[in-house]
């Protein structure tokens, strides 16, 4: 079954290639487009967990959810601070960027990684040594991996596994 | 957004238990995007200590430069912010003059003949570009087009 195609958009402003002819990392960005199967379990899986989904979480968490939308999140602020500063109150906003304050991965860290396991299952290979960054070797053992098929045709990848 | 559901929670039983009402605080996350709105700087003091001891407990790293405590006043800004904010809050937040919450820049308002002149202009702006772009929805829903998410 296949999963999904994965995609590696080149931006259009800077196409610089490597030595070894292979996009490097700050010009590309992989996509992966998902097959018709797989979105139709996502779909199934979406109706079955939303009633659920919503009904953990608290009534303040919007985004995505029924009847909670970005207008009215707008109008509770203004009410709030129009409301205190109408009783002369000073109004203290403590914003949170979760994601960036909390959860930021580190890329590098993240293709060594990958590129450490891909490492330890393939043998080694002489031209390895000639790729400057982590990420060309990476996107080179993707390409040579057992469950890749390549179509010359289009720039795409099968994915025949979980992605 | 589990992480902003479980801030909520927390945020929401400590501002209850110490007797606030729905006039003291507000709570407003957007997906994960969270924001609390007091009007004591010691809530705001209590809120960013607890924030710091959840990722702790969750094993996360926490940065300050993503944290922000912005001040507004009825009146004027005052100048000496900092003593009334305090060294504690300073060390684990980033005290800011305004803040972008759901695309709008959240600033000290402008008071001009005794009525404010501030970011409702910019709030009203926005909120008429959302109503625009729930109109195109509907127009889309009209013609059987569906869209799998609402902003």
């Amino acid at each position: 079954m296949i999963c999904g195609r994965l995609y590696l958009l080149q931006s259009e402003k800077k196409k610089l290639k490597s030595t070894t002819g292979l996009p490097s990392k700050k010009t590309t960005r992989p996509i992966t487009v998902s097959s018709v199967i797989q979105k139709l379990l996502e779909k199934i899986l979406l109706k079955r967990i939303t009633d659920l989904v919503i009904r953990n979480t608290e009534v303040e968490n919007a985004g995505f959810k029924p009847y909670m939308s970005c207008e009215l999140q707008l109008q509770r602020m203004k009410m709030f601070l129009l409301n205190s500063l109408k009783k002369d109150k000073p109004t203290y906003i403590v914003s949170c960027d979760i994601k960036s304050a909390y959860d930021n991965v580190n890329q590098n860290l993240l293709f060594k990684h990958f590129q450490e396991k891909i490492l330890s299952d393939m043998d080694e290979d002489p031209d390895r040594e000639n790729f400057r960054e982590s990420t060309e070797m990476l996107l080179y053992y993707i390409l040579k991996a057992p469950n890749v098929k390549i179509y010359e045709r289009n720039p795409t990848i099968h994915l025949t596994k979980g992605v | 957004m589990a992480y902003a559901n479980k801030f909520a929670k927390a945020v929401k039983e400590i501002s209850e238990s110490r007797g606030l009402s729905r006039e003291d605080y507000l709570v407003m996350n957007w997906a994960d995007d969270v924001n609390y709105m007091f009007t004591n700087i010691e809530d705001a003091e209590r809120t960013i200590t607890l924030l710091k001891e959840i990722a702790v407990e969750l094993k996360l790293p926490f940065s300050k430069a993503k944290c922000k405590l912005v001040g507004m006043y009825p009146k004027k800004y005052p100048q000496r912010l900092k003593q009334k904010i305090g060294v504690e809050v300073e060390e684990l937040v980033t005290v800011s003059k305004e803040a972008k919450i759901l695309g709008i820049t959240w600033s000290q308002p402008r008071f001009q003949q005794g009525k404010i002149q501030m970011f409702s202009k910019d709030a009203d702006e926005t909120i008429k570009k959302i109503k625009e772009v729930q109109l195109k929805m509907k127009r889309l829903k009209m013609f059987k087009c569906f869209l799998d998410r609402t902003t």
